[in-house]
């Protein structure tokens, strides 16, 4: 196999399950949305009765997100669209918690390096994304 | 109007719908969120700092998924994942609403047959896509 293509469809693996999986968290259980996000980010806040329901509706978009990356590693060259568009929402993540991040320590207490880990990944992922895509078809069929 | 043109017309929706909301949801503030709230789901919500970044992250994946939708509308065929996608996310949706009706009745004093008008209505919007996504023998014999 073309060591590209299996990089990417790797790079994919990871950029797709990790979503996936928060998603399930957030939509299926507070207590474990709670836990995860205080591992992964440090975390603490008050599960206020509006927050408990928007978690469902936000987990249901971001499961989405995991499972249609994770579906672009049956044929990359056909979801290239898919790639791409995947690639610049880790990217704007990335950049929008780069841009929060004062209000992110205030509101959520995320410590500031804690958050650039998080702003590095996500750029780092969406921008291997991009390069290791397909190069666009010539023509149709 | 063929079965083709009706899909296209139903993504033209979820790509306007969402990426309207999207933007309107990363870009307003929380006087206003409370004001579009109220008038487009009939509920009361009281937007706390923590909850009004959630609706922002809400927005961007809102926005990422009218994208995806105006990518479908160019190209069902070559995108029929997406199609797919879209489809189930809005079943899931309703469902999640009918589900926790009663929660969202309690937190946000919506009423239930506004509620279930919508549930409805994103429901056959997904069934819709579903039933009328390019056929998968089509989309073989394009690939």
């Amino acid at each position: 196999m073309n060591r590209r293509l299996l990089t990417l469809r790797l790079v994919l693996l990871l950029a797709g399950a990790a979503p996936l999986l928060y998603g399930l968290a957030a939509l299926l259980d507070a207590r474990l949305l709670m836990d995860v996000t205080g591992l992964l980010s440090r975390a603490s806040y008050t599960m206020t009765p509006e927050l408990n329901y928007a978690r469902k509706p936000l987990g249901i978009y971001v499961a989405m997100f995991g499972a249609l990356l994770l579906y672009t590693i049956v044929d990359p060259l056909r979801y290239r669209a898919v790639i791409t568009w995947g690639a610049l929402l880790l990217i704007g993540r990335g950049v929008q918690r780069l841009l929060i991040a004062g209000e992110l320590r205030e509101l959520f207490a995320i410590p500031f390096e804690r958050n650039l880990v998080h702003v590095v990944y996500l750029c780092a992922l969406g921008t291997t994304l991009l390069v290791l895509r397909p190069a666009p078809p010539t023509s149709r069929t | 109007m063929t079965a083709h043109n009706i899909l296209r017309a139903i993504l033209v929706i979820v790509a306007v719908s969402h990426v309207v909301l999207g933007l309107l949801a990363c870009i307003v503030g929380p006087v206003t969120i409370v004001s579009l709230v109220t008038s487009l789901y009939g509920a009361t919500i009281t937007v706390t700092p923590q909850l009004h970044h959630v609706i922002r992250i809400l927005g961007a994946f809102m926005i990422a998924v009218g994208i995806m939708s105006a990518f479908a509308i160019r190209d069902p065929e070559r995108n029929r994942a997406i199609v797919d996608g879209i489809g189930i996310l809005q079943i899931l949706r309703a469902a999640q609403r009918v589900i926790f009706a009663s929660q969202i009745q309690e937190v946000f004093g919506m009423p239930s047959g506004r509620l279930m008008m919508q549930s409805a209505f994103f429901f056959v919007l997904g069934v819709l896509l579903l039933l009328l996504r390019p056929h998968a023998a089509r989309v073989a014999a394009r690939a």
